[in-house]
């Protein structure tokens, strides 16, 4: 039931990062009072988080674990984002969402908790990135559902 | 339970949450802002449950009521409290069906003006909406000193018993 939810986030995540490799590589380190940090920090705790979820699911790091105390490339970035988004389509068609999975602490939580994080975290965190660019004078890309829509031909429908 | 009616459940909970919260701060908090975000906290949490209205109208292919929240009209932060619960209420309901993501079904925008939309599409941009604008709650609280809710994915996972 989450195809086009997940589709919708691994789009937005990969046009946010491609306009973000074309800005001013100068822009990447702009930040905004309230926000997680600078634009490039948010968007690699962003990647980084994804691919912790899938591998929270999966037991799987598809790439290098991203780490907060390194700086990868954009493309780098982009890659993870893609393969991630990827695999969490596989998940949502095979995984059950009440299966329990270790959380690496302790803890155990439903794969539909993990998914249901994925989601919101994505949309928080490109949402910060896009509330730095404004803040800044710099529009930013259209990453919202009927965008998606828009951009796989299959909706019409505008802001 | 599915995945969409978790997602769904998260989102209804997240919602009144942020909707409780604003409504527990002064008028002159409602007022605040910051750049890059939509507007004020009170216009943001109108605007938000607004288009949840508008989202389970077109779900639902029904009009929005007539105790709805509008960005046109509606000012009281209690109506939004109690709104947002209805809603969720509605949209729990909804997740239990069995749904065809592609049916072609009307969406209404604020303007009034209509358009068609695969139901799935719907969901996905309904999804989004909460989030982002929830997110933008949270920059402006950020912003101005004030400590933002905890309304993650996990947070409510926790409290549901579903992490632990």
């Amino acid at each position: 039931m989450l195809a086009h939810v997940l589709r919708h986030n691994t789009w937005a995540n990969l046009t946010l990062l491609d306009f973000c490799r074309e800005v001013d590589p100068a822009i990447l380190d702009l930040g905004a009072r309230g926000t997680y940090g600078t634009v490039y920090g948010t968007l690699q705790h962003l990647v980084g988080a994804q691919q912790w979820y899938v591998q929270l699911i999966t037991g799987e790091w598809l790439g290098a674990p991203i780490r907060r105390t390194e700086r990868r490339t954009v493309d780098e970035l982009i890659a993870v984002a893609r393969a991630t988004g990827d695999r969490l389509l596989r998940i949502v068609e095979t995984e059950d969402p009440d299966r329990r999975v270790d959380m690496n602490d302790g803890r155990a939580s439903t794969v539909g908790v993990i998914l249901a994080q994925c989601v919101h975290h994505g949309n928080e965190h490109r949402t910060q990135a896009t509330t730095i660019l404004g803040a800044n004078g710099i529009v930013p890309p259209p990453i919202s559902g009927w965008g998606y829509g828009r951009a796989a031909g299959i909706s019409e429908a505008e802001e | 339970m599915s995945d969409l009616a978790v997602l769904i459940d998260y989102d209804n909970w997240a919602t009144e949450r942020m909707a409780d919260f604003c409504a527990k701060l002064t008028p002159q908090q409602r007022a605040l802002t910051t750049p890059g975000t939509m507007g004020t906290v009170g216009a943001t949490l109108i605007h938000l449950v607004a288009a949840k209205e508008r989202y389970a109208s077109a779900l639902g292919g029904r009009p929005v009521p007539e105790d709805g929240v509008r960005e046109t009209t509606t000012t009281d932060p209690a109506q939004v409290v109690a709104r947002a619960k209805k809603l969720s209420d509605w949209f729990r309901d909804f997740g239990k069906r069995e749904l065809d993501l592609e049916k072609i079904i009307e969406r209404r925008g604020a303007d009034g003006s209509t358009m068609l939309v695969p139901l799935g599409i719907l969901l996905a941009q309904f999804l989004h909406h909460g989030n982002e604008h929830r997110a933008q709650l949270g920059s402006i609280f950020g912003a101005n000193g004030i400590e933002p809710p905890h309304y993650s994915a996990f947070n409510w996972g926790q409290e549901q018993g579903k992490i632990s």
